[in-house]
């Protein structure tokens, strides 16, 4: 009699389990959080979390370009929390606020821990520690500035990873392709990577805008980097987002005018310094520019 | 019947027979007489000789092992693997490589520290091994110490592997290598998992399972190094009395993140003053004393069964 | 004529695991002594406080009162077991070293020196018929080579004080026969032997003397033919239980 129970127990959770799964698999199917639909498999192991892990190795990558010197969590740092490898965020003086985290030494344990771990604040491809950086109105570094030793390729490792993982993160590419076109020499697969970041995430305007780089910077194309510098302005019209991504708004419509200033379209100029005058801090530099426009305008072709 | 011979030093020994051959009485007091003599003697010798060889049983017991080899084939096949990786068409890229070979070397080390030592003495009690040990004339101390420096001298050599491999696969890549720096990691890394060990002593005494004793010295030790530093930083955010509390716990704890000079050798920011690493090996070797004479207090006491 | 082994009103209190047991006594005031040269017996029945007599005799517990003494030095001083060789009831030794590595490592805590480490370990070996089987781990020996492994290292550092618990116990006849033969040859060479048995038939063969321990105490103590007249019994498996069961009918 036991065993009959025991079969007939098991034969009703058998029956039970198989209908649930027969009710829930097409419901499954159509569910926007089944992994199992995505090719790729970082998506299907981690899912989700994978974004985590992106934004880890996005911020390792920052660490490396500080040569190790980062803040943790634990360490006072500016509000605006922005990563400014390659300058592509905070001006000097963000970045000065940012670096002395650090602070003075809380007491002797703290004094002697800072012989190691990195308490200096230095970048990738320098020597010495910097005392100041010289950044442009559109917040780049100087060429001066600029290393040129390929230490920048160390951070390349991590924003690949980054990419893998999470890879509608625009800013992993276009940091990416900065270091690889100018301190690294390679335009061909900073382009290849940009066109792949804008396949995952299409129309993006700061993609384009680092895409229109290419082609005035290093290939030389200015009609095609004005269309795609157009296509990036009309996208970020057109874009829902808020109005808080001033600075590579202001890179864009700032490249514009100087492309058209270079190609002598004054009036397209004009229009692009107009835009840029509204956003830009540096409203005397931008004043002085229009000026200059407007005489070259006048004095004709 | 003869009185029991004074059993000082200086008291002339029993005659011996007729036959001129000494009766089991007489070899007996020959002894007793003889013991004494060379007491003091053998005190001096014996006590580093007992402990170098525990040690070396410590060691030949986790070479006689897996677990080491196949950490140090994990390591490899891993770092070799990604140094085979070529990103933007880049191969130049050696930090990374450095960063993840150098976390590989951690994990296996604080791994190969932690289950070799925490399973030793609990093993000795469970397996009996300890009575026929303790049965020579060794003391409990003699058995603490010994296990401990086997348990430290073994991850030493692990270490030296690991580093070893560590060093070649930078030098091809960077086509440079800085031996200070990789003295000084490989030295304070060594003095590091010293604590550790002697840390984990203490927890295989107090503990009755190596796999908690394990589980809570892993704990303790990525704890430390996680958060050890930040401490301060936490007291002052917060009210008393747990502003207090934290600054104790700061304070007192082994500051194991001081070993931990990844960083400097991963972005070649060169040595750390001599004078400090001294001084970082002293911390290590104040901290793993302390550690290891509150084992020795413990176990004097302890149960053997 | 000193004894080498000396108990001196021993007592031995622990606190039982059971709940509302308080205090347990293992040995109430034993007094004893072994003189040299002869092989003696100590006896009783399970629980007696045997073994927790040798854990104090060899450092393992500490007495609660009383004192022990080896050649004239307090146990509780590890110089006290330099010249004394131990084997283990239950012989468990390091599964992962060899006979001769066991052995090379005891002979070196005893500081014997290398060359004469080297004829000790061969000899030993032999007596014991363990060469063939000296380079092997421990862990693929029988039970009959891990006993013999446990009385070549109690002999490694040429004892005169040989403490045995239960040395023939788990083994075959045969086995049984060779320890007897090893206990007979040290004895010979002037030895001493202590060790605690079961197996009264030996112990009526091979000992000078006994003692019979029931309850922690003292119950019985002296050679074995006087024992045997003393008690009117035939044999001293007799002795024992009339002992035991007089103390059981008491």
């Amino acid at each position: 009699m036991q065993i009959r129970e025991y079969l007939l127990t098991l034969s009703l959770l058998g029956t039970i389990c198989f209908s649930l799964a027969t009710y829930l698999e097409p419901w499954f199917q159509h569910w926007a959080g089944n992994r199992a639909q995505s090719a790729n498999v970082l998506t299907v192991a981690l899912g989700d979390s994978r974004r985590l892990f992106a934004k880890h190795f996005y911020v390792k990558a920052d660490a490396y370009f500080h040569s190790g010197y980062y803040p943790t969590i634990f360490d006072n740092r500016p509000a605006s929390g922005q990563m400014h490898m390659a300058a592509a965020g905070a001006g000097q003086k963000q970045h000065e606020e940012g670096t002395d985290f650090l602070g003075q030494p809380k007491d002797w344990l703290d004094a002697f821990s800072r012989h190691f771990f990195p308490s200096k604040h230095r970048h990738l491809g320098e020597g010495a520690v910097p005392e100041h950086h010289h950044e442009g109105a559109d917040g780049h570094h100087d060429d001066d500035d600029k290393g040129g030793s390929g230490e920048e390729r160390e951070v390349l490792p991590w924003l690949r990873l980054s990419a893998n993982l999470d890879p509608e993160r625009p800013e992993t590419y276009i940091i990416a392709s900065y270091w690889l076109r100018s301190q690294l020499g390679k335009v061909n697969e900073a382009e290849q990577f940009l066109r792949e970041g804008l396949r995952s995430n299409p129309g993006n305007y700061e993609i384009l805008l680092e895409l229109g780089r290419i082609y005035y910077e290093n290939r030389k194309d200015f009609d095609r980097a004005r269309n795609v510098w157009e296509l990036a302005l009309r996208n970020r019209r057109e874009s829902a987002k808020p109005e808080a991504e001033i600075l590579p708004y202001a890179q864009l419509v700032g490249n514009l005018a100087k492309l058209e200033d270079e190609q002598h379209n004054y009036a397209k100029a004009l229009e692009y310094l107009d835009l840029l005058y509204q956003v830009s801090p540096h409203k005397d530099s931008i004043q002085k520019w229009i000026d200059e426009v407007k005489a070259k305008k006048l004095q004709g072709p | 019947m003869n009185s029991a011979p004074s059993l000082t030093p200086s008291a002339p020994l029993p005659p011996e027979t007729k036959t001129g051959t000494p009766t089991p009485a007489g070899r007996a007091s020959t002894l007793i007489a003889a013991q004494f003599e060379t007491q003091a003697a053998v005190r001096q010798g014996s006590a580093w000789t007992n402990i170098q060889a525990i040690a070396g049983v410590v060691i030949k017991e986790l070479y006689r092992r897996k677990d080491f080899y196949v950490l140090f084939i994990l390591t490899a096949l891993i770092t070799l693997a990604l140094g085979s990786a070529r990103f933007f068409g880049e191969d130049g890229s050696v930090r990374y490589l450095k960063e993840i070979c150098l976390l590989l070397i951690w994990i296996a080390g604080l791994v190969i520290a932690i289950t070799t030592t925490a399973r030793q003495i609990p093993a000795e009690r469970e397996n009996r091994t300890i009575f026929p040990l303790l049965a020579k004339p060794v003391t409990r101390q003699h058995l603490v110490l010994g296990k401990f420096f086997g348990c430290w001298l073994a991850c030493g050599l692990a270490l030296l592997v690991f580093y070893f491999f560590f060093g070649v696969i930078s030098a091809v890549r960077e086509h440079d290598w800085s031996p200070g720096a990789y003295f000084q990691i490989l030295t304070l890394h060594w003095f590091l998992l010293g604590i550790i060990v002697a840390m984990t002593l203490l927890g295989s005494i107090v503990f009755a399972a190596p796999s908690s004793n394990s589980t809570i010295t892993l704990l303790v030790a990525v704890g430390i190094l996680l958060l050890g530093r930040h401490l301060n930083t936490l007291a002052l955010q917060l009210a008393a009395p747990a502003q207090q509390i934290v600054y104790a716990i700061y304070f007192t704890i082994p500051h194991l993140e001081l070993f931990d000079v990844r960083d400097l050798v991963i972005h070649n920011l060169g040595t750390i003053p001599w004078l400090i690493w001294c001084g970082a090996l002293g911390y290590a070797a104040a901290y793993s004393a302390i550690f290891l004479g509150a084992a020795c207090l413990l176990f004097r006491r302890k149960a053997l069964n | 004529m000193e004894a080498i082994l000396k108990i001196e009103n021993l007592r031995v209190e622990y606190r039982s695991r059971e709940i509302g047991q308080g205090v347990k006594q293992a040995v109430k005031g034993l007094n004893l002594a072994v003189y040299p040269g002869e092989v003696f017996g100590f006896l009783g029945p399970n629980g007696a406080g045997k073994t927790t007599t040798m854990n104090v005799l060899l450092g393992f517990v500490n007495a609660t009162a009383g004192a022990a003494y080896l050649f004239g030095v307090d146990v509780r001083k590890p110089i006290a077991r330099q010249r004394i060789g131990y084997l283990p009831e239950l012989t468990y030794y390091y599964k992962f070293l060899s006979a001769e590595e066991i052995l090379r490592f005891y002979g070196k805590i005893f500081r014997i020196p290398a060359a004469q480490l080297d004829e000790r370990i061969d000899s030993i070996l032999k007596l014991v018929e363990l060469e063939h089987a000296r380079q092997r781990p421990i862990r693929t020996y029988s039970k009959g080579m891990q006993q013999r492994v446990g009385l070549a290292q109690a002999l490694i550092n040429n004892p005169d004080l040989l403490v045995l618990d239960e040395p023939t116990s788990g083994l075959d006849p045969i086995g049984r026969m060779k320890v007897r033969q090893i206990i007979q040859r040290l004895k010979s060479e002037g030895k001493t032997v202590f060790f605690s048995s079961h197996e009264l038939g030996e112990v009526e063969t091979i000992c000078d003397r006994v003692a019979i321990l029931n309850q922690g105490e003292l119950k019985a103590e002296g050679r074995v033919d006087d024992l045997v007249r003393h008690y009117q019994c035939a044999n001293l498996e007799q002795v024992f239980l009339k002992i035991i069961d007089y103390e059981q009918a008491a």
